[in-house]
């Protein structure tokens, strides 16, 4: 299963992120939102290995506006939206009660609450700040007069790529296409395969050795 | 704290390497697994008003037996642990107006919470009912029982509303045949309460919930059993002598702990052997420290109303309960059930303590 | 031109060195300014109707679109990147008069890739915004009076300076005014010190604080003072010299560079003691022993020089001193180098297989990692002898020598008779026997680490600091003694922090974003390998509170100071357009499009000019530049390229202080001044996994191996020790160090803006690299856990 071709979608290569968090800087600026708010879209560090034998491998991860998007089928008051006219997943925070359901639901951990315990998350730069994407007209491509998402506008290293499916698709490499379509990401987003460290990622999907001290607190 | 960190580590944590520091995900509170075991324990409970009701009627006894204090205990159990499911899960929304007005706002029925609110909010309906019809009237007003201490409130605050309300349950009190449809369709939304299962079991992402049998199942024969041991508990202490009923409800106690033993065991077969990355988290956490002795709490929770309910039901209806047995048996019996309880509600706090996002990590 | 601006990379006079001939100007070509993004053509299109806008600077957009802009009346504004000052163009949405979203200027030359390529902005430069209206700045300028510093208004402010000073010239004499400007926007300061005020005393950046040794051994050796970039996009292999290019840049055009390259089939190399962000990109991560970078060059050149993988007409008709160099390499084999770097030797062979085979397509870059330590000024000589042995110099894919564009002397352009107050003034350095120890006086006119006693024997009284802090640039104790010694301290700043506080004088800078720019700090090095550019921008509104530009600031007090007839401009846009003359373009017409393109260079620029030294040609030997001969006798090192262990001049761990401590830079910050932003000491600090600590200061990262038996974990606070002194941060133990290597991030702690963390030169004595000044911020430590979490 797949989103359709007019639908949104992220594509991240990591092969081209330099781990330098411009994108949470963007996201948080362009949606006015305090540093020390949880990131909508946020870059994690994944390391291995003891020195010199040591890896390591940035992670630029957000909503993902699924295909299939589990947050909105678990939202009881149906404050989650999957936009039919453009794939964007936004949310009314007129009707989210903050039960914090979509968060266990989300494969990405993207939902955020703030301080009034109502979830926001990536709106794909549709609107502004948290709920802003809800109720607004159909997504338009830079092209078309729309904004470029502020995480996209400011990847330092061109990482992040969003825009609907038929066209993201057209700048993929063969290789990350083919995974796509065998289902990689449960066709949720498309990923560029890692080229330094293609072992460590199969590591860190299958969850074989791994140190991850830099994650320890 | 970053989620995406918490599902990172979660996957990392798996491989078990011992400096690994894995971040469980918060974004419940202790309050849910309340609220989750609460809402099972009124099913139970209301089962347990029901069925006295229906034994009653059964044995042809009238109103003045220990099946109506049970079934009294049961219902005023029922809305107790539904108002406290209630409450519980409102103190963890941020806009609790919007959950209050559900028939309004929680318009999706693909969500188990909306379909939970719904079991929820009809059980404690159907459990008022039970109640008001068990607690007043003519028949009430001649009982006795410590089951029946609203009455002395309702008269304390006047004697003329007792009265009233006595006239007015009678006057509406339904034929046997209505009284049986309402146990009936009360009894289906007590078994309802199955939906804290299917919330939990329906999350893809951690694998230690994600199981849409043996998570629902145990949810309501642990809940049930402890809705049922809560009542029983209540009604032993002003009614120590151990009959065929009490006997009864301790072996179906029993029962119900056995298979949430085995339901229990063949789960935790299930995630020592699962080879997903957050399930070797989440059992990583409960094999070690306080989690670990937690997990053998909530055993001890299940095997202790196993054992005694087995020996004490046996015995009763055996006749065989020895005077010793018959001294030490509503203690234990009481015992027991509070560990069924406090194993219950810890076995939900562990489940959400350790629950490990299974990661779709971007990663190429 | 100012008398002593040795060293000195901020004036734009001083780029001329490597530029020759120029040949008019032309314009944009037509392809390119066809090709300009919707946005950019948006803004320029409506910029003229839109001047009388906010301020008149700003250009506005098209009719809004609902689904993109709630809130209506947008219009966009231009800036110049001046947190880390390389100026990647930065583009703002102004709604309402106050600027909500800032972003990059698709296609320019340090924040793009070049040509049809988007403009980004990395974290630091999109913190502008926050810095922008940061609620902490200094907003009005202040004197002291009684022993306090007072917020007084404008005009009390400059006729107390122009007194203090008039008073300084009488008493000291002008000659002890320090002139310690770095990232003025403007070029002005240069005229006002030394021309007008009449100071020899000059101390900048490149060479004095940053990476003296390369900045020296480049200017000598012909490459020139600016030896960091590659020719990336045409390059086919890459070494990262102790340089970490995806996280510490000179304008984003490197990161997106090197990932052009790498998309390219290029090989990086990355030489570092730690793993960085570069090194997760590289084909080859050398973890190299600190410090023994010359070795592993000289090992290199040994290997091409083996094989025959030289330019043989290269080295002998554009080269000087190759007979040297073959002498210096003769026994330096990969195996002799493996036991000094640690590097496996078939590694070496391979790398300089690899970078000689790519060659003239294959170039090092190098900057601060083989800038900052005792021994720097030798090491990069021998890195960059390699360039000329495998000639890749100004060669597609190789060293690259950008040229900068034409710009003029105002003053000449005015005609302007401008006195040289300061002719005949020798630096002290030079002037006093108390010096003759010093070896580097022979090659630049001051060092940071000398200052201090400079002051102490009254040979420097007072000082004017820029946007300059001299106590994030070592010797951190004794300057702190030497501002309390100072008869006149005059800072121009935005932030609070040990400097200002202790000057007598505190002028509030307004922020690039709120000053008309002209960015004449080397417009060179870019994404644009073949073409001049130039950058600038109009003030996005006024400045916060009662800042202003620093241009202005100082030609107020020229005025006061009764220099009035030298300086006729009344704002920088004018000295701007003054700077313009010998280009075709207003400043007007460059701030609307935030950038231009000037006119085609090509590569092999040397074989029209040849190189900028004494011989003419890229000198592997030094031996016909004076002053560096001197310098080197006096040290009894050779000319030529030469293998200096570690702890010739450095330090080396001991039993007692048995760590390395070396300082890094993030992305998220550059000199002092972006610390203290919100949206970058807490990402740094999410980087770090350590977010839910309230401390948001600067790391230790240091190896399990270290950390462990001395109970130090992640999240402690711990101890950094050295026989200058102690600071105290939080550990962060990983693997990505060396074991017994360990780094902090520059530019937190006493002294700094943000004041919580460690200013790593706390533990900074007086080391130095002797040839170049350059001090030494490689040390020797000890650590050990404070107790208790923070």
């Amino acid at each position: 299963m797949s989103a359709d071709d007019d639908h949104w979608m992220f594509y991240f290569d990591p092969n081209r992120c330099i781990g330098c968090h411009a994108c949470s800087v963007s996201c948080k600026q362009r949606h006015n939102r305090d540093a020390d708010a949880d990131d909508w879209r946020t870059v994690s560090h994944v390391s291995s290995g003891e020195y010199p034998d040591f890896r390591e491998v940035p992670i630029s991860m957000s909503c993902m506006h699924c295909h299939d998007a589990p947050c909105e089928q678990v939202c009881p008051p149906d404050a989650i939206i999957k936009r039919e006219e453009d794939g964007i997943v936004t949310v009314d925070r007129d009707r989210c009660i903050g039960c914090h359901y979509c968060a266990w639901a989300c494969p990405f951990g993207a939902p955020t609450y703030d301080e009034e315990g109502l979830m926001s998350k990536c709106n794909l730069c549709l609107g502004e700040g948290p709920g802003g994407g809800h109720g607004q007209p159909e997504r338009q491509t830079p092209e078309e007069g729309g904004a470029v998402p502020a995480c996209v506008d400011d990847c330092v290293g061109g990482a992040i790529k969003a825009g609907p499916k038929s066209e993201i698709m057209q700048e993929v490499s063969e290789e990350a296409a083919e995974r796509f379509e065998q289902g990689a990401y449960e066709g949720r987003v498309i990923v560029e395969p890692l080229k330094e460290d293609g072992e460590m990622a199969d590591s860190i999907r299958n969850g074989d050795e791994l140190n991850i001290v830099d994650m320890a607190r | 704290m970053s989620t995406t960190i918490s599902v990172l580590s979660a996957a990392l944590a798996a491989a078990g390497n011992s400096e690994v520091i894995w971040h469980p995900a918060d974004y419940w509170d202790l309050s849910i697994p309340v609220y989750l075991f609460l809402a099972v324990v009124a099913g139970g409970a209301y089962l347990t008003g029901a069925s006295a009701c229906l034994i009653r009627s059964l044995r042809g006894k009238g109103a003045c037996c220990l099946e109506t204090e049970i079934a009294r205990w049961g219902f005023l159990v029922a809305i107790a642990a539904a108002a406290g499911a209630g409450l519980a899960v409102l103190s963890h929304l941020a806009v609790i107006y919007r959950a209050i007005l559900f028939p309004i706002y929680l318009t999706n029925f693909d969500s188990w919470i909306t379909i939970g609110t719904w079991i929820l909010v009809l059980l404690s309906l159907f459990a008022v009912v039970c109640l008001l019809l068990q607690l007043f009237g003519e028949h009430a007003a001649s009982d006795e029982g410590a089951s029946l201490f609203p009455r002395t409130i309702v008269a304390w605050v006047s004697p003329v509303l007792l009265e009233t309300i006595d006239g007015l349950v009678d006057r509406v009190r339904p034929p046997m045949s209505v009284f049986a449809g309402l146990h009936l369709l009360g009894s289906l939304f007590a078994l309802g309460t199955i939906y804290t299962g299917f919330e939990l079991a329906i999350v893809d992402t951690v694998p230690l919930w994600n199981d849409p049998v043996i998570i629902p199942a145990l949810f309501l024969t642990s809940g049930v059993a402890a809705g049922i041991g809560a009542t029983l508990a209540l009604t032993m202490l002003f009614e120590r002598e151990i009959g065929p009923v009490f006997a009864g409800y301790a072996l179906t106690v029993s029962l119900l702990s056995a298979v949430s033993l085995a339901l229990l065991y063949y789960g935790w077969i299930l995630l020592a052997a699962s080879d997903a990355p957050a399930a070797a988290a989440s059992y990583a956490t409960l094999t070690d420290g306080w989690y670990y002795v937690g997990a053998w709490l909530v055993v001890l929770g299940f095997v202790a109303p196993m054992i005694i309910g087995l020996v004490i039901g046996l015995a009763t209806f055996a006749d065989r309960l020895s005077p010793t047995l018959e001294r030490v048996g509503g203690p234990a019996l009481i015992g027991s059930f509070g560990l069924l309880l406090v194993g219950g509600l810890l076995f939900r706090i562990l489940l959400l303590l350790a629950a490990a996002q299974n990661p779709l990590v971007v990663i190429g | 031109m100012h008398p002593s601006c040795n060293g000195e990379v901020n004036s734009i006079t001083e780029c001329g060195r490597g530029q020759r001939e120029y040949r008019g100007c032309q314009p944009m070509s037509s392809d390119s300014s066809l090709e300009l993004s919707r946005r950019r053509l948006l803004q320029t299109g409506a910029a003229v109707t839109a001047a009388a806008a906010i301020g008149g600077c700003l250009s506005s957009g098209e009719e809004p679109d609902p689904a993109t802009t709630p809130t209506g009346d947008e219009e966009y504004a231009y800036g110049n990147c001046w947190m880390c000052h390389h100026a990647c163009g930065q583009e703002l949405t102004v709604r309402e008069g106050t600027a909500v979203d800032i972003t990059g200027v698709d296609e320019h030359p340090r924040g793009s890739a070049g040509p049809d390529t988007p403009g980004t902005l990395c974290p630091k430069g999109q913190a502008e915004l926050e810095k922008l209206y940061d609620p902490d700045r200094i907003t009005e300028p202040h004197i002291r009076k009684d022993g306090e510093l007072e917020a007084v208004d404008w005009d009390e402010a400059i006729e107390y300076t122009a007194q203090r000073l008039h008073e300084f010239d009488d008493e000291h004499g002008a000659e002890k005014m320090l002139d310690a400007t770095s990232w003025s926007t403007t070029n002005f300061h240069g005229f006002f010190w030394g021309n007008l005020y009449g100071t020899p005393e000059r101390i900048g950046r490149g060479r004095h604080v940053c990476f003296g040794g390369p900045h020296l051994s480049g200017d000598l050796m012909g490459l020139g003072s600016n030896m960091r970039f590659v020719d990336y996009q045409h390059s086919e292999y890459i070494i990262a010299w102790g340089r970490n290019i995806f996280e510490s840049f000179a304008g984003q055009w490197e990161p997106k560079g090197v990932l052009e390259a790498l998309d390219n089939g290029a090989t990086l190399v990355v030489v570092d003691p730690q793993h960085t962000p570069t090194a997760q990109k590289a084909d080859y991560w050398l973890p190299i022993e600190p410090r023994t970078d010359g070795a592993l060059a000289l090992a290199m050149g040994h290997v091409i020089l083996e094989e025959g993988l030289y330019d043989q007409t290269f080295v002998e008709e554009e080269t000087y001193g190759f007979e040297a160099y073959e002498e210096a390499v003769a026994d330096k084999t990969p195996e002799w180098a493996e036991d000094i770097t640690g590097i496996d030797a078939d590694v070496i062979r391979e790398v300089a297989i690899g970078f000689a085979e790519a060659a003239p397509a294959a170039g090092i870059a190098l900057w601060t990692g083989v800038g900052q330590y005792g021994e720097a000024q030798k090491a990069s000589q021998n890195v960059f002898a390699l360039n000329g042995l495998v000639g890749n110099i100004d060669r597609p894919g190789g060293f690259r020598m950008w040229q900068a564009p034409p710009l003029a002397n105002p003053f000449q352009v005015r005609d302007i008779d401008l006195p040289n107050n300061a002719e005949g003034a020798t630096p002290a350095l030079r002037t006093y026997d108390e010096y003759e120890t010093y070896p580097f006086r022979h090659t630049t006119g001051i060092g940071h680490t000398v200052v201090p006693e400079m002051v102490d024997n009254g040979h420097l009284m007072g000082m004017f600091c820029h946007y300059d802090n001299p106590l994030t640039d070592g010797s951190t104790q004794a300057w702190l003694e030497a501002l309390e010694t100072m008869d006149l301290v005059i800072t121009i700043d935005a932030y609070w922090n040990e400097l200002t506080r202790n000057a007598d004088v505190v002028f509030p800078e307004a922020i690039q974003l709120e000053k008309d720019t002209l960015i004449n700090y080397a417009p060179t090095w870019s994404a644009y390998h073949d073409r001049r550019w130039i950058s600038g921008s109009k003030a996005v509104h006024e400045p916060l509170g009662e800042a202003r530009p620093g241009f202005e600031i100082l030609v107020d007090l020229a005025e006061e100071m009764g220099w009035g007839e030298f300086v006729p401009w009344e704002t920088e846009a004018e000295y701007n357009e003054d700077m313009l003359a010998n280009i075709d373009y207003t400043f007007e017409e460059v701030a609307e499009q935030n950038f231009v393109l000037l006119e085609e260079f090509g590569y092999e620029q040397w074989k029209e000019n040849g190189f900028p030294t004494a011989t003419g040609k890229f000198q592997f030997d030094l031996d016909q530049e004076e002053g560096y001969v001197q310098s080197a006798m006096e040290l009894g090192i050779e000319t030529g390229p030469q293998w200096l262990p570690p702890g010739t001049w450095g330090e080396e761990p001991d039993d007692e202080y048995p760590l390395h401590f070396y300082d890094t830079r993030s992305v998220f910050f550059s000199f002092g001044a972006d610390q203290p932003l919100a949206q970058l000491h807490e990402q740094y600090a999410r980087k770090h996994n350590l977010e839910n600590e309230e401390y948001r200061g600067n790391y230790l990262v240091l190896n399990p191996r270290d950390a462990e038996p001395r109970g130090i974990e992640t999240g402690d606070m711990i101890t950094v020790e050295s026989p200058a002194g102690s600071g105290e941060l939080m550990a962060y133990v990983s693997e990505r160090t060396r074991p017994g290597f360990t780094t902090a991030e520059f530019g937190f702690g006493t002294g700094n803006s943000h004041e919580e963390g460690m200013n790593t030169m706390l533990v900074h004595d007086d080391q130095h690299d002797p040839v170049s000044s350059q001090p030494d911020r490689h040390l020797a430590v000890e650590v050990s856990a404070t107790g208790g979490d923070n």
